[in-house]
């Protein structure tokens, strides 16, 4: 899939925000390059939820922000998978995110969920759980050798 | 793929996806670099015991290769989105000014400023200006969400933020509208125009600020509930410490050396 242009990219993005409603756990902020969302091509009006699997591939990069304003940062040639999500600002004691690191490169910058209850963040990466304070991270998972 | 040096054990790797089964034998590679705040690993060990390593800020994951125990090691990729944050927090003219609290900012302690809206000198805006300008759009994207919802921990306030919107806009006059939407969506209970200050700073993208801020503005409609804005954290009422100036190691460019500490 050829790359969007950034400031076109930014324009279709800003129209689809203006015209669908936050129906989902979480949106696409900008993206480059081929990204998928469950094997299939990402577009501005992909809205993302729990269990969805986003995939990056080479020299394409995606950014999420989801509802508790924390923001994805997927590298080229990643994949996650958002296995548990769920964001109330008025019942924070449910609110939870979990996020299935099983290839690349995540950036993760904290929202609500972290500030409030961060016990209730985690990712899962190989064999290894993370939990966050804070913050702004980076987790990376790949194969040995690289 | 940006790659760091620390490496976890872990176990064989098998993921499903929508396109086919892609697997990979043996073990693979997991590393944690915590940029901002800290970071909790729990490893599950072949023997089914659980080991627990703390990264703190400016620190990663690293196995000594000798005993293969998990080590921290000080960061040693450079992330130009965390050096230019780290750059602009260090930087922001009053930072010398604020007051001490017993934990730090990383604590969750809200900045206290002297000077309600600080404004770079022209040597250091020329200076982040020119990391900003290597910046992809994506990036830039990722320094205002870095800078707003890590206020708390780079002890700043919106007047950074601020600052930085007109920076990158004067620098960038093409990423305005999305600084400026980002800023909006992340910080939405600002007192600052965020848009205004870069409509001065890139006159030429009025119309692509505007529209980005009318279209935050009916996002936020439908956000609802789910959006609010981060209620700030209380101050203690009374500060014994005498007040201190976090260290800092700035760089001729902006570049930076050891990021504050969490705790």
């Amino acid at each position: 899939m050829p790359a969007i242009p950034p400031l076109h990219a930014l324009l279709l993005l800003l129209a689809v925000f203006s015209a669908g409603a936050w129906s989902a756990d979480g949106r696409v902020l900008s993206f480059e390059g081929d990204v998928r969302v469950n094997g299939e091509p990402i577009t501005a009006e992909t809205l993302l939820k729990r269990e969805d699997t986003i995939t990056t591939g080479p020299d394409s990069s995606v950014r999420i922000v989801l509802t508790d304003n924390s923001v994805l940062d997927l590298d080229s040639g990643s994949q996650i998978l958002i296995s548990d999500y769920s964001f109330d600002a008025d019942e924070p004691a449910a609110n939870i995110s979990k996020v299935d690191i099983l290839s690349g490169t995540l950036r993760y910058v904290s929202g609500r969920i972290a500030k409030e209850d961060p016990e209730n963040i985690s990712f899962t990466a190989g064999n290894s759980t993370i939990g966050v304070r804070g913050t702004f991270i980076s987790i990376s998972v790949s194969p040995p050798g690289e | 793929m940006r790659l760091l040096q620390g490496v976890l054990p872990s176990c064989v790797l098998l993921m499903s996806a929508a396109m086919g089964v892609w697997s990979a034998p043996g073990d693979v590679v997991v590393n944690v670099e915590a940029m901002i705040g800290e970071a909790t690993i729990v490893n599950q060990k072949p023997d089914g015991k659980q080991e627990k390593i703390v990264v703190p800020t400016g620190k990663t994951t690293q196995k000594d290769p000798g005993t293969g125990q998990i080590l921290l090691a000080p960061s040693t990729t450079p992330d130009k989105v965390n050096e230019v944050v780290h750059a602009i927090a260090a930087s922001s003219p009053d930072s010398g000014k604020q007051l001490p609290s017993e934990d730090g900012c990383s604590q969750g302690n809200s900045p206290k400023r002297l000077s309600p809206q600080p404004e770079y000198d022209d040597a250091t805006a020329t200076a982040i200006a020119k990391e900003l300008e290597g910046m992809s759009s994506g990036e830039l994207m990722m320094v205002m969400a870095v800078l707003i919802n890590n206020a708390n921990h780079l002890c700043i306030d919106d007047s950074t933020v601020a600052n930085t919107v007109g920076l990158i806009s004067a620098a960038r006059p093409e990423e305005a509208a999305s600084v400026v939407f980002v800023a909006l969506l992340l910080s939405p209970d600002s007192d600052i125009d965020f848009a205004e200050i870069a409509e001065k700073a890139a006159p030429a993208q009025v119309q692509d600020i505007r529209k980005a801020k009318q279209d935050v503005d009916e996002l936020k409609k439908d956000f609802g509930a789910k959006i609010t804005p981060l209620q700030p954290t209380p101050q203690p009422a009374t500060r014994s410490n005498p007040p201190i100036q976090p260290p800092r190691d700035i760089a001729p460019g902006g570049a930076i050396g050891t990021p504050p500490s969490p705790e």
